[in-house]
């Protein structure tokens, strides 16, 4: 049974590296980017199943890269992540990004679930 | 409501501190999540030593030192919106110029960022003494440096620099060629605030890039004047 591939994509550099090695010993093959320009060259490269998104990044934004990322990649799932739910307000969004979104700080386990979560209804392997 | 005066004006002063300070606390909250999540890296580790597989010293030297890097870091950003703060002490007072508009490009680079622009500052190397208004001044550059990175193609650069002679100090802010087919707005409220200063201001061209000079009197010549106690403790 093949491990879930998950793409983390946040400027924050120390904390998506951290990120992506307590994921990999919760067995989850992660990959970190630090922009969101990084991640697509990586989404061309490799079959993720879930990307995890930082909101707010300098350069292609968190919410752009989750559109492009809808449109290109259809079968990859998304999650975005934000420290504050201000940086949502005013912005054009679809009516189901609510149930996207995970608040930082959060707890490593909330991350591992939210995304079993989201690959789980899909009945995917390795989750 | 006019921000040139009144309730306005107030009201645009306060905008100003909220943007700024939501900015940090941005920040800041990123720096913490960064901290939970080295922690609880040390913890995994600690969970893997209780089953037999211990980390290696270096493996907990590297945990140490990020999170030491990652507390100087918030311990850096505090005080910079500390020092920000802190401007709106006294309306008017003796100031150090350069290390007022390094901590205030510090506390936008963030903001500039997200609009993919970069603020440079070149400033020389010696303190810069003048009177003025803290709190406006920064609100003038911050006006300038957000008008510019609201319209500036990704990418770009924001230079600031610093010139003086015996009676002014100029603050040039050079922002990226606009786009194609823009039209300069005339800045009626910038025209007021730098008049409030006082001080003058003026709109030129550098090799194709909009500059702006705001001129500002009363340099202070070293020696002819005491710094101020908040100013030494650093408070």
């Amino acid at each position: 049974m093949s491990q879930s591939k998950v793409l983390l994509v946040d400027d924050e550099e120390e904390l998506v590296s951290t990120l992506t090695d307590r994921l990999r010993w919760r067995n989850l093959d992660a990959d970190a980017a630090t922009s969101g320009y990084a991640a697509l060259e990586l989404l061309q490269q490799q079959n993720y199943d879930i990307v995890v998104i930082d909101l707010m990044m300098p350069g292609l934004d968190g919410l752009d890269l989750r559109r492009i990322i809808r449109r290109d990649y259809p079968g990859v799932e998304v999650l975005l992540i934000t420290g504050h739910g201000a940086d949502l307000e005013g912005q054009e969004f679809d009516e189901d990004i609510v149930g996207d979104v995970l608040l930082k700080p959060f707890d490593i386990n909330e991350l591992v679930a939210r995304i079993r979560e989201k690959l789980g209804n899909d009945g995917r392997a390795g989750v | 409501m006019s921000e040139h005066s009144g309730d306005g004006a107030m009201d645009a002063e306060v905008r100003f501190f909220g943007i700024v300070t939501a900015s940090v606390t941005h920040e800041l909250n990123n720096i913490n999540s960064t901290i939970e999540q080295i922690a609880g890296l040390l913890g995994d580790d600690l969970a893997r030593a209780a089953n037999g597989q211990p980390p290696a010293p270096d493996r907990l030297h590297d945990i140490q030192a990020r999170l030491v890097n990652q507390a100087q870091r918030a311990t850096a950003t505090i005080e910079r919106l500390n020092r920000f703060a802190h401007t709106t002490d006294e309306p008017r007072g003796h100031l150090e110029l350069r290390g007022l508009l390094e901590n205030l490009v510090d506390l936008c680079r963030r903001l500039a960022g997200l609009h993919r622009v970069e603020l440079v500052c070149d400033f020389p190397p010696d303190e810069l003494w003048i009177s003025c208004q803290p709190f406006l001044l920064q609100r003038v550059v911050f006006h300038c440096l957000s008008r510019l990175w609201l319209e500036a193609p990704s990418g770009e650069v924001i230079l600031l620099t610093l010139e003086r002679n015996t009676r002014e100090v100029f603050i040039s802010i050079c922002g990226p060629p606009p786009p194609p087919g823009a039209k300069g707005a005339h800045d009626a409220l910038l025209d007021d605030m730098v008049a409030a200063l006082p001080g003058s201001v003026r709109r030129s061209t550098r090799d194709g890039r909009p500059t702006i000079v705001i001129g500002l009197p009363d340099v202070l010549a070293p020696g002819s004047f005491r710094i101020p106690p908040n100013e030494e403790n650093g408070s």
